[in-house]
């Protein structure tokens, strides 16, 4: 008896002790919100719209947003398309709605959603049928950005010739998880190029960028019209702002000789890019560890469907 | 209890000598626990203190209590990180002439001081991604010696072999001396009028041996960069058989007349000799010390990642 008597005391006394660590394992700040492919997310919610509608009616269609991506929503919109002979939306209801929604942040993990709802009215299906299939389309368009930040070495020592251990060393860095939208920076290379100034080297980072989500990016002001029904310059598809800088200075990101035309245009939903920062950096400091921030501003949109089946009503 | 016990019983260890002091290391430097620490986190606008902690310990023999100010030109400097970021008035600091003798028989441990940023801030404004890892590279650049006293043969007559001789011409391997850079082998040759002595010396520390005059070099933040030629040079400021100064007849050396011993690979050797007009008057083979004092700087490194997360504030 006296034996299991000790022997409880000492597991106690153990687990005592294993709760004693001070170190919190689950800190709050320490989770990663720009990761994943995916900024807005949406589907139809449940019977609505219903499966099966009478002609003539009104019944409801619903749409739960998310936001499940690490940037915030304002402005984007909302339409929907319907096949006009046999559906249209009620008069109440507008076509096309807007919302705002934020995204995911340290202190909120999951991002925010919403539903838009509006009401649509089946109309005759003609006497020679007596049901109908149609289906209904949602489309979303919205601004979005893309925030990749991570820490980049800065290694004046071009050739590697200088000896002795380094803070860090020069790689090439890939990045498969996304950064928390669907446009997503995959990989860096990281070159230190010779200056005109020998006393200085020019840090080079080639940066690659895909579309990684189910939709097309458009051109930041073509957002609007992107959910009209007006039609799309090729041009206005693809178009990627990007704003690069390494320890708050601006990258030279330009193609040609303006500096405004820091944009990316994706060819097969791929594309890279070439910043620079142009006033260099001093030869005579070691490597260290610089933060690279890069931003990614762009609008994107995305369609979903649903069939419904319209029924006459029968009255014989 | 009686284990215990049995494992308090002070042990003599007289296998040691301990007048030789052995060993490859010179200073060495460690970060102290949680200075800095593993993770910082910081919100806008915030300045977060930063102190950086360094343990120096002096595991080496040199110097003697009585010149401990040859350190004076020792320095710790700290890099590796955004200075924009993480601002330290002083990234260097010079080491204590007080506080680092080394190793000797009334000292077993050497000397023991600890240097201190205590003065750091991180300012988050300048952060402008999520998350900030830097590496914390102190690096130590100190001035040091290594000395070395073996017995070595002097034969007046190597070649006669009906003598008892208390000693004959060979070669030694020796082990270290409580320095990074350590005389490893002595091999010794003998012709009718001359007995050469090839020392050979090594790196046997985990830094970098650098030129004694290119110390001011080491900052890693500011000034000259340190040359390919500033590395693996030693200087032979003694080399007495006895009490025969070699020094003017030793060589080859790395740059003229400077007594500079250069480094292949950590490794490198001198020749000296010793004429048969500096044997004396002696008949027959004795030994007698070789004594080698070599002078050089060392540089070695300590590491530490930190991680800064910036976090916007909940509003």
């Amino acid at each position: 008896m006296n034996k299991k008597l000790i022997l409880m005391i000492g597991i106690l006394f153990l687990l005592a002790l294993s709760g004693c660590d001070g170190s919190n394992k689950n800190p709050i700040t320490d989770a990663d919100v720009r990761k994943g492919i995916e900024g807005l997310t949406m589907e139809f919610t449940k019977n609505a719209p219903p499966e099966k509608v009478f002609e003539d009616s009104i019944f409801p269609i619903a749409v739960n947003l998310k936001n499940i991506g690490a940037s915030d929503i304002e402005n984007g919109f909302i339409v929907f398309g319907f096949e006009k002979a046999y559906v249209d939306v009620n008069a109440k209801s507008g076509e096309k709605q807007g919302f705002s929604i934020k995204g995911k942040s340290i202190f909120n993990l999951n991002g925010d959603e919403e539903f838009v709802t509006i009401d649509a009215q089946t109309k005759k299906i003609g006497a020679q049928s007596e049901t109908h299939t149609s289906s209904i389309l949602a489309t979303a368009c919205y601004q979005y950005r893309t925030i990749f930040g991570e820490s980049v070495c800065v290694d004046t020592d071009i050739y590697g010739i200088r000896k002795g251990e380094k803070a860090c060393t020069i790689k090439d860095l890939d990045y498969s998880n996304g950064q928390g939208a669907p446009a997503t920076i995959t990989k860096i290379e990281t070159r230190m190029l010779p200056d005109v100034d020998e006393n200085k080297v020019k840090p080079h980072f080639i940066i690659y960028v895909e579309n990684k989500g189910n939709g097309e990016v458009v051109s930041l002001d073509k957002v609007e019209k992107a959910c009209t029904s007006e039609a799309l310059e090729y041009t206005d598809f693809n178009m990627i702002k990007i704003k690069a800088t390494l320890s708050g200075k601006d990258l030279d990101c330009s193609v040609g000789d303006e500096p405004s035309s820091a944009a990316i245009r994706l060819r097969e939903k791929k594309d890279m890019v070439r910043c620079t920062l142009e006033d260099g950096v001093g030869r005579n400091i070691d490597s260290y560890m610089a933060p690279l921030k890069i931003e990614l501003e762009y609008g994107y949109t995305f369609t979903i469907s649903k069939n419904i089946l319209i029924e006459k009503v029968l009255k014989y | 209890m009686l284990v215990i016990t049995i494992g308090c019983v002070p042990k003599d260890d007289n296998s040691k000598n301990k007048d030789e002091i052995t060993g490859t290391e010179g200073l060495t430097i460690e970060f102290i626990k949680n200075f800095p620490q593993d993770n910082y986190v910081v919100s806008e606008n915030e300045r977060e203190p930063i102190s950086v902690i360094l343990n120096v310990r002096n595991k080496g023999a040199f110097p003697k209590q009585d010149n401990l100010k040859l350190l004076a030109d020792g320095k710790i400097y700290l890099s590796g990180f955004d200075d924009e970021i993480i601002e330290i008035d002083r990234s260097s600091k010079s080491l204590s002439t007080y506080f680092l003798p080394g190793v000797s028989s009334i000292n077993l441990v050497g000397g023991f001081d600890t240097v201190e940023f205590e003065d750091g801030r991180i300012i988050a404004k300048n952060i402008l991604v999520d998350r900030y890892e830097p590496v914390i590279l102190a690096t130590i650049c100190y001035p040091y010696q290594t000395i070395a006293g073996p017995s070595v043969c002097v034969d007046p007559f190597p070649f006669d072999e009906n003598q008892d001789k208390v000693c004959r011409i060979s070669s030694q391997t020796l082990t270290s001396q409580g320095a990074p850079v350590a005389v490893t082998r002595i091999d010794e040759e003998a012709s009718s009028n001359k007995i050469r002595f090839k020392i050979t010396i090594k790196n046997v520390g985990n830094g970098d041996v650098i030129k004694l005059g290119a110390l001011g070099k080491c900052d890693p933040t500011v000034g000259q960069v340190l040359e390919r030629g500033d590395f693996d040079r030693v200087e032979l400021k003694k080399a007495m058989l006895g009490s025969v100064n070699l020094l003017h007849n030793c060589g080859p050396f790395a740059e003229g007349e400077n007594n500079i011993i250069r480094l292949f690979e950590g490794e490198g050797y001198v020749i000296c000799s010793l004429d048969k007009s500096e044997f004396g008057d002696a008949k027959s083979a004795y030994t007698t010390p070789l004594n080698i004092e070599l002078s050089y700087g060392y540089r070695s490194t300590a590491s530490k990642q930190i991680r800064i997360l910036k976090v916007t504030e909940l509003t």
